[in-house]
């Protein structure tokens, strides 16, 4: 009995002792991180903000106070910039350090290191890029005695410095879940989080897309499908005189019926597609590489990334004074990409904004004499180039203009946590970029993303602009993620730039693969400045910008891309600013939850067209009145209780599912890609096009009416099986919502199924997995004092049990924005506005 | 001293050994109180209950100081199992080292005393 008492102890102390020092599976070390002083229920003590904080720091030329406001905001009050970006660097580590460091592992393509094997797949696709050479080559261009450089290393001072002295409560909690500690991080870092900025916002390709769609319908309706002009014009750039958008007179080619070779050929290059994806994509893509879901076909096709800005000028605003707003749609996640701020430093900047964890920058944001915010342009800056290679297995040459050229060829080696290998690849590159292996050969790919930039020292200059034209001034440089850089200023000038490299390429077009074989196709230069499109206090007093083509082709003509998102929002933002000529900071905050999409008249005449069709070919059913009454009730706004709206969203599926067959390869189910939603709007106004007529009912010849009659009734069954039968008990909130998960989607880190005001061209657009939005709201009064409101959907914190990890989610769902307070001095920022006080002292030493 | 005093010292032992010394504190505790209190039988019923003891005790001081709750929901929902199980495990964990520490000890001081008869 001892005996066996001996053993079950020894056993039992065995196990405990075991589990408690070595982590088993995802499991970390139980000791370590159960221990109430400083395990994971340590991190309690380190939810909320100390009210009164001394830190004593090396490199600091004089004392940094800073102050938080009940906001959760740091305002940091400095005497030189180097200061200020230091003591950012050490706010931002308390507050946002494990997202800084996700962040530059992905880009480095080192995750494997923090998480193991699982995030192989992404480390691949991250080198295969050359995402962490390319930032690497930014930052070692950076001259030695740049302001730039020395500001960025100020700043990861403070960040390795709060990292050098953590106890062991402050470390975050997805550190201990995965029983990992955080890395060193060098002033380069913020060039990888430029990159992954770029490759967010700017990495879009069509030439496969349009090659495919070329086998499969003919190069004429190709081109139409994915135009180079968008048949609705509602351009950045105004075109004078113009007070509506512009419809161009569009007909829609048929397609041309593929034989077999060229289905085989298309089927070929969307193979290739679908490689390039796998090789290439990253978290936080803007777009579905395919595009060729088949469910929710009426958003499929459209960016999921869809950001808006406008400014009006005095003489449209009730005071009299310029305003801004401005809301950036990026992925939404807990910890939120943004992090508001606040700089002083007197004499050389004053800059209130949303600044980027990992860098000491406000990309949007104001100061006190002119407001700055960003769109995504969207230009075509990835071409593909089909090279000649002397080896099909493992290229070494590569041919151009008749003469071999070395492929370079490198080993990386992917490592875990231990250092043990995880894996190793060899990857290839031309002077162009990345050598990738596809089914259509080896193709090459060229980024502007790539190419040598300084974005990190423009955003620099920018923050201290006195005015609109001198912001464009200081961001003339500026290269990538190109921008729709919009401004407003205390003078009252308004302002917009699309400014990024526009590369000029000899063949014209960059929407087809090139060959890679005659150095006449490489780019040859970037469009100058004057080229970019640009406008500054037009006459018709606002100005607007929501991804849109930039400039109307019709009114200056150079090539900036293709397949331009629908214009949905730029039209219903000029709408909305054309109809009020005295817009007030209510009026501009509440355009941006505006319930209302421009996009539904044409859906909804369509189906009023196709019930009188109907009626008078006597098939108008019962059912078809009683769908049809719904959407007629509707108000045709896409509010979280909107009923009708989800049988809208249907019926536009429905319809798109009709219109868009022959886009599907034969024996499949997934379409080669997806025209925009303004291709099926021009569609609408061909009711006899042959692109109406449903490939699958070979004995009839549809037209728009039957497509549209047929897609009411398929909405009307799948949604009445989806939501009930009951029509007025259904809710938008049902089919749509918003979803902001964890960076790493921990269950219980993230805030899910949001019911929001959005839709299909709503100014907050919304998709199937509800995971992108308006990641920052702001309206900027450029008065004498100036003024502004805004939120974003999360919190400063990024401890999930911090009351301020997403404490402004509520007011974001809501639609509201809080006032910001932009106190001039520490002193302006009164006790009851302050919750928090940090001082960086300058005596040298240890913390 | 009595067997609740006992008790109580070993709870601010733990808690306080636990602090300076780390999560392993509990089992050392454990069997350093058996080898103390060698004629007790319940020692290790005791030691194990002192070890969950000094560890809620530890969180009950954490809990003064901010949202353990809060870590609770968070923590036991990422790692799937609750916040229930999760406080469980906690106070579970100290009273496993503690107690299998204490019964080993004395496991192997009833065969040297049976030996020794």
């Amino acid at each position: 009995m001892r005996k066996i008492t001996s053993i079950v102890s020894f056993v039992a102390l065995a196990a405990a002792l075991y589990l408690g020092a070595m982590s088993v599976g995802p499991v970390p070390p139980l000791g370590g991180f159960l221990n109430p002083t400083t395990g994971i229920w340590s991190v309690a003590g380190t939810a909320e903000l100390p009210e009164e904080q001394t830190v004593t720091l090396t490199g600091f030329s004089a004392d940094v106070e800073v102050k938080y406001d009940d906001r959760g905001v740091p305002h940091i009050f400095a005497t030189t910039e180097a200061d200020a970006a230091r003591a950012l660097g050490w706010v931002h580590a308390r507050d946002r350090l494990f997202q800084m460091e996700l962040i530059q592992r992905a880009v480095a393509g080192t995750l494997t290191e923090l998480v193991g094997a699982r995030a192989l797949p992404l480390d691949r696709n991250a080198r295969r890029m050359m995402m962490g050479a390319a930032a690497d080559a930014k930052w070692n261009a950076l001259p030695d005695t740049t302001a730039t450089r020395a500001v960025v290393t100020a700043y990861m001072d403070g960040l390795n410095a709060y990292v050098a002295a953590m106890r062991p409560q402050d470390l975050p909690l997805e550190y201990r879940l995965l029983n990992a500690t955080p890395r060193v991080f060098e002033p380069k870092d913020t060039y990888y989080l430029l990159m992954r900025m770029s490759q967010t916002l700017s990495y879009q390709e069509s030439e496969l897309r349009f090659a495919a769609l070329e086998q499969l319908i003919g190069r004429e309706a190709t081109s139409a499908l994915l135009p180079a002009e968008a048949p609705i014009q509602e351009p950045i750039e105004p075109v004078p005189g113009r007070t509506q958008a512009r419809e161009v007179p569009t007909t829609i080619p048929a397609p041309v019926a593929p034989d077999a070779r060229k289905v085989a050929e298309a089927k070929r290059i969307r193979d290739a597609v679908v490689q390039l994806a796998q090789q290439t994509a990253m978290p936080m893509n803007a777009r579905d590489p395919l595009n060729a879901d088949l469910t929710d076909l009426l958003t499929r096709g459209e960016a999921v990334v869809g950001s808006n800005n406008w400014a009006v000028s005095p003489s449209r605003s009730a005071s009299g004074i310029a305003m801004l707003a401005g809301d950036p749609h990026l992925e939404l996640t807990l910890p939120s990409i943004w992090y508001e701020a606040h700089l002083v430093v007197p004499g050389v900047m004053d800059v209130y904004g949303v600044s980027l964890p990992l860098s000491p920058i406000i990309p949007i944001g104001f100061n006190r004499d002119v407001a700055w915010t960003m769109t995504n342009t969207g230009n075509d800056v990835v071409d593909y180039y089909k090279e000649q290679v002397d080896d099909s297995l493992a290229p070494k040459r590569y041919m151009v203009d008749g003469a071999w050229r070395n492929v370079t060829v490198r080993e990386e080696v992917f490592v875990d946590a231990k250092g043990n290998e995880v894996a190793r690849d060899t990857m290839f590159s031309t002077h162009r970029g990345p050598l990738l292996q596809t089914s259509l050969g080896w193709l090459s790919q060229r980024w502007t993303a790539r190419e040598t930039s300084d974005e990190g020292g423009i955003f620099r200059l920018g923050m201290r602009a006195t005015s609109s034209s001198d912001f464009y001034a200081r961001t003339a440089e500026f290269k990538t993620p190109a921008q729709n850089m919009l401004t407003a200023d205390r003078q009252g000038n308004i302002g917009i730039r699309s400014t990024g490299r526009y590369p000029i390429r000899p063949a014209g077009r960059g929407d087809i693969v090139q060959d890679g074989t005659l150095s006449a196709y490489d780019w040859s230069g970037d469009q100058p400045l004057m080229w970019y499109p640009q406008s500054y206090n037009p006459a018709q007093g606002y100005l607007a910008s929501a991804n849109q083509q930039p400039i109307d082709p019709q009114a200056r003509n150079q090539y900036h891309g293709t397949d331009w998102p629908s214009p949905w929002r730029a039209m219903r933002i000029n709408t909305i600013l054309r109809a009020n000529p005295k817009m007030t900071v209510d009026d501009m905050r509440r355009a941006h939850t505006d319930p209302k999409s421009e996009l539904t008249p044409y859906i909804m005449a369509a189906l009023g067209d196709a019930k009188t069709a109907a009626e008078a070919a006597g098939t108008w059913t019962a059912d078809d009145a009683a769908a049809f009454a719904v959407l007629a009730a509707w108000d045709a706004e896409f509010t979280p209780n909107s009923t009708a709206a989800p049988l809208f969203l249907a019926l536009g599926t429905e319809i798109a599912a009709g219109v868009w067959d022959e886009l599907v390869l034969p024996g499949e189910n997934r379409r080669v890609a997806t025209p925009q939603q303004l291709i099926l709007v021009t569609l609408m106004r061909d009711k006899l096009n042959p692109w109406w007529d449903v490939r699958a009912t070979a004995d009839v010849v549809e037209d728009r009416d039957a497509v549209v009659v047929d897609a009411l009734r398929r909405a009307w069954t799948t949604t009445r099986a989806r939501l009930g039968n009951d029509a007025t008990a259904w809710k938008w909130s049902a089919v749509r919502m918003i979803n902001v998960h964890h960076l790493l989607k921990l269950p219980g880190f993230g805030r899910e199924s949001l019911a929001v005001t959005s839709g299909p061209g709503t100014l907050s657009p919304s998709e199937t997995g509800g995971t992108h939005g308006a990641s920052w709201r702001f309206v900027v009064e450029l008065a004498p004092v100036i003024r502004a409101w805004g939120t974003y959907p999360g919190g400063q914190s990024g401890n999930p049990v911090s009351s301020r990890y997403a404490d402004r989610i509520a007011l974001w769902q809501a639609g509201e924005l809080a006032e910001l307070r932009v106190p001039g001095t520490a002193a302006d920022l009164t006790p009851e506005h302050t919750t928090a006080r940090l001082v960086f002292t300058a005596n040298g030493g240890a913390r | 001293m009595g067997r609740l005093v006992w008790f109580l010292t070993m709870v601010i032992a733990v808690a306080l050994g636990t602090y300076a010394f780390g999560w392993a504190a509990p089992a050392v505790l454990g069997a350093a109180w058996t080898a103390v209190r060698r004629d007790d039988a319940f020692v290790p019923l005791m030691a194990s209950v002192a070890g969950a003891a000094g560890w809620g005790a530890l969180l009950a001081i954490q809990a003064m100081s901010g949202p353990v709750a809060r870590v609770a929901d968070v923590v036991g929902a990422a790692m799937q199992v609750g916040a229930g199980p999760l406080l469980v495990l906690t106070l579970a964990f100290p009273a496993l080292l503690a107690g299998s520490a204490a019964a080993l000890v004395r496991s192997f001081r009833s065969e040297r005393t049976i030996s020794a008869a």
